[in-house]
């Protein structure tokens, strides 16, 4: 299983030092969150630039705008993390199910770089307006610039069952989320770093039921952030190596402790 | 008139067929001129925006603007422009004021109509409300972001509780791009500055600047009057003209057609590049641009940087730019 933080403090320079502390600090991953409200795509550029090799994840809420947009934005933010970008699209409260399923239809469309049209419940693409004369010979639209990757992995929830994703990802933090062999399966994980034998069995507890990837929600904003995601991986990231050694050794950190 | 910026755009990061690049590359290529504009004293690096175009014109300005900000220190970042009414106002206001805040203040925010009806299409938005969207999204957003008290229109729905990001600038330089009177008199009742086309002389944006006068109250909030212009400087007028203009022909060729992308029986013609640039020496440049700002203006966007011409090469007329050319308009004024 590989380890990550998530990052929901908005501030530039913050986010910048706390993907840099979760890089150093021998984690696979950065999410950020799309707290408190905004773009989250728009937070990708701090991290890519502050990090090398550390995927980045962002969690994005569908249908505040239109799916195109949201492709958009993930095609961009693709190139600026040249290509380690990952994205969970997560529904907003009020938003029906067959909606949201319509939205990521569209953006999975958007994002595989062939010319399509999507004709739905909620979404018709392109809309084909009576007044848009210029259009008249576009019953297709492609958009462009294709993402890096040849397919960037899109997550959702797991309370909603929607064809053509890549896993699932438990949000919001703490629902109840069972693993599906085969696919990438995310949780989201409240930790800290006050017990650190008894965090390091918590999280070994989401790698023997199956996960691929736990992602840390520390407490704390700004510098007091960036110290916990060093305490997480100098003092959690080991011992949960450990606990695949024999039991003496965990007793011995224990005592560290 | 006195200059008060002095600009270089406009980056849309484009892959044409005739200088194709990954847009890896692009993206890289735009930091890379973000941080050498800084360091050799452009006031801002301009972005502009369309989608559904064949060569990966960028979409997403905002977070393209988000990557300049955490890539330098003091340039101001701009769009000329945004394509306003092709998206949700809420959320350009959410997102402008987070690039705000974390950009310390450096962000201008130009907005435009847009005129492609694939673009308007695709998203479902009727491109005859373009102006209306405009006109209520710029005060809704000046509504979300605490500046003004009055109660924005009923064409947009909007959160009850106020934004938890407000931008840092207070106001935010909103721009309005304008090639006709209907946006002047938008920008002009809302006091929101001009970005004008780069193809007009002195004497049209003298005549649009006069309009603006005599509709608005008082002069643009914390904005200015902009335009537009190709250029290209190089040691001599015949070096700069040999390399920019066929080049900058075949751009504008590309750039029409692509517009028109079978969207029209009767596509339109492509300017030719001499009317459209001011290309030569550094002292044919300069004078040149003067005689620009004599029109009014008080900010200049100068387009060193378009596809066709390689990287190179740019930087070199961006660089001579900066020494010969900035000192000289800097100067400028009464």
């Amino acid at each position: 299983m590989r380890f990550g933080v998530l990052l929901t403090d908005g501030h530039r320079a913050s986010l910048g030092g706390a993907s840099e502390a979760a890089e150093a600090a021998g984690f696979d991953a950065a999410w950020i969150s799309p707290t408190p409200v905004g773009n989250p795509f728009a937070l990708v550029a701090a991290v890519a630039g502050s990090t090398t090799g550390l995927s980045i994840g962002v969690v994005a809420t569908v249908g505040d705008i239109h799916p195109l947009h949201t492709a958009e934005e993930i095609a961009l933010a693709d190139h600026i993390t040249a290509g380690r970008l990952t994205v969970a699209l997560v529904s907003p409260p009020a938003c029906p199910p067959d909606r949201f399923v319509e939205a990521v239809a569209i953006i999975r469309a958007a994002l595989r770089g062939g010319p399509f049209r999507h004709d739905g419940a909620y979404y018709t693409v392109p809309a084909g307006l009576s007044e848009h004369e210029g259009a008249r010979h576009h019953a297709l639209v492609q958009p462009t610039p294709t993402p890096a990757q040849i397919r960037v992995p899109l997550l959702v929830g797991h309370s909603v069952d929607v064809p053509d994703t890549d896993g699932r990802v438990s949000w919001p933090p703490g629902g109840d989320h069972r693993p599906v062999d085969g696919r990438l399966d995310v949780a989201v994980v409240e930790t800290t770093t006050d017990t650190p034998s008894r965090v390091a069995i918590e999280l070994a507890a989401y790698r023997e039921s199956g996960f691929d990837l736990a992602v840390c929600h520390l407490p704390g904003t700004g510098d007091e952030l960036i110290t916990n995601i060093g305490r997480l991986g100098r003092l959690v990231l080991p011992r949960l190596r450990a606990l695949r050694l024999p039991p003496v050794i965990l007793e011995a950190m224990e005592q560290e402790e | 008139m006195t200059v008060r910026h002095i600009g270089l755009g406009l980056y849309g990061m484009q892959s044409p067929w005739v200088d194709p690049a990954h847009p890896g590359r692009r993206v890289r290529q735009l930091l890379d001129h973000a941080v050498m504009a800084e360091d050799l004293g452009f006031d801002g690096l301009w972005l502009s925006e369309h989608r559904l175009w064949y060569d990966g014109y960028l979409s997403a300005p905002l977070s393209a603007a988000a990557a300049i900000a955490a890539a330098t220190e003091t340039i101001r970042i701009g769009t000329a422009v945004m394509l306003f009414p092709q998206h949700d106002p809420v959320w350009v206001a959410t997102t402008a004021a987070q690039v705000d805040q974390w950009s310390n203040g450096r962000i201008d925010l130009g907005l435009g109509n847009g005129y492609r009806d694939i673009e308007f299409d695709a998203l479902g938005v009727s491109r005859t409300e373009r102006g209306a969207r405009s006109s209520e999204g710029i005060d809704l957003m000046r509504f979300l972001w605490g500046e003004d008290d009055a109660r924005p229109g009923h064409r947009f729905e909007w959160p009850e509780q106020p934004l938890t990001t407000r931008p840092l600038q207070r106001p935010v330089p909103i721009w309005v791009g304008a090639m006709s009177e209907p946006p002047i008199r938008r920008a002009a009742s809302r006091r929101a500055g001009l970005i004008l086309p780069g193809g007009w002389d002195a004497n049209r944006l003298r005549a649009a600047i006069d309009l603006y006068r005599t509709e608005a109250a008082g002069p643009p909030r914390s904005a200015g009057f902009a335009s537009v212009r190709f250029a290209w400087v190089a040691d001599s007028d015949e070096s700069a003209r040999r390399y920019a203009l066929p080049r900058l022909d075949a751009f504008l060729r590309d750039q029409y057609l692509g517009m028109a992308q079978l969207e029209s029986d009767d596509p339109p013609i492509a300017p030719d590049a001499s009317s459209q640039a001011t290309i030569g020496s550094p002292t044919t440049v300069a004078a040149d641009l003067l005689a620009r700002l004599d029109g009014g203006i008080d900010t200049l966007i100068v387009r060193l940087s378009f596809p066709y011409a390689d990287d190179a090469a740019l930087r070199g007329t961006i660089e001579l730019f900066a020494r010969e050319v900035l000192p000289v308009l800097r100067g400028a004024g009464p």
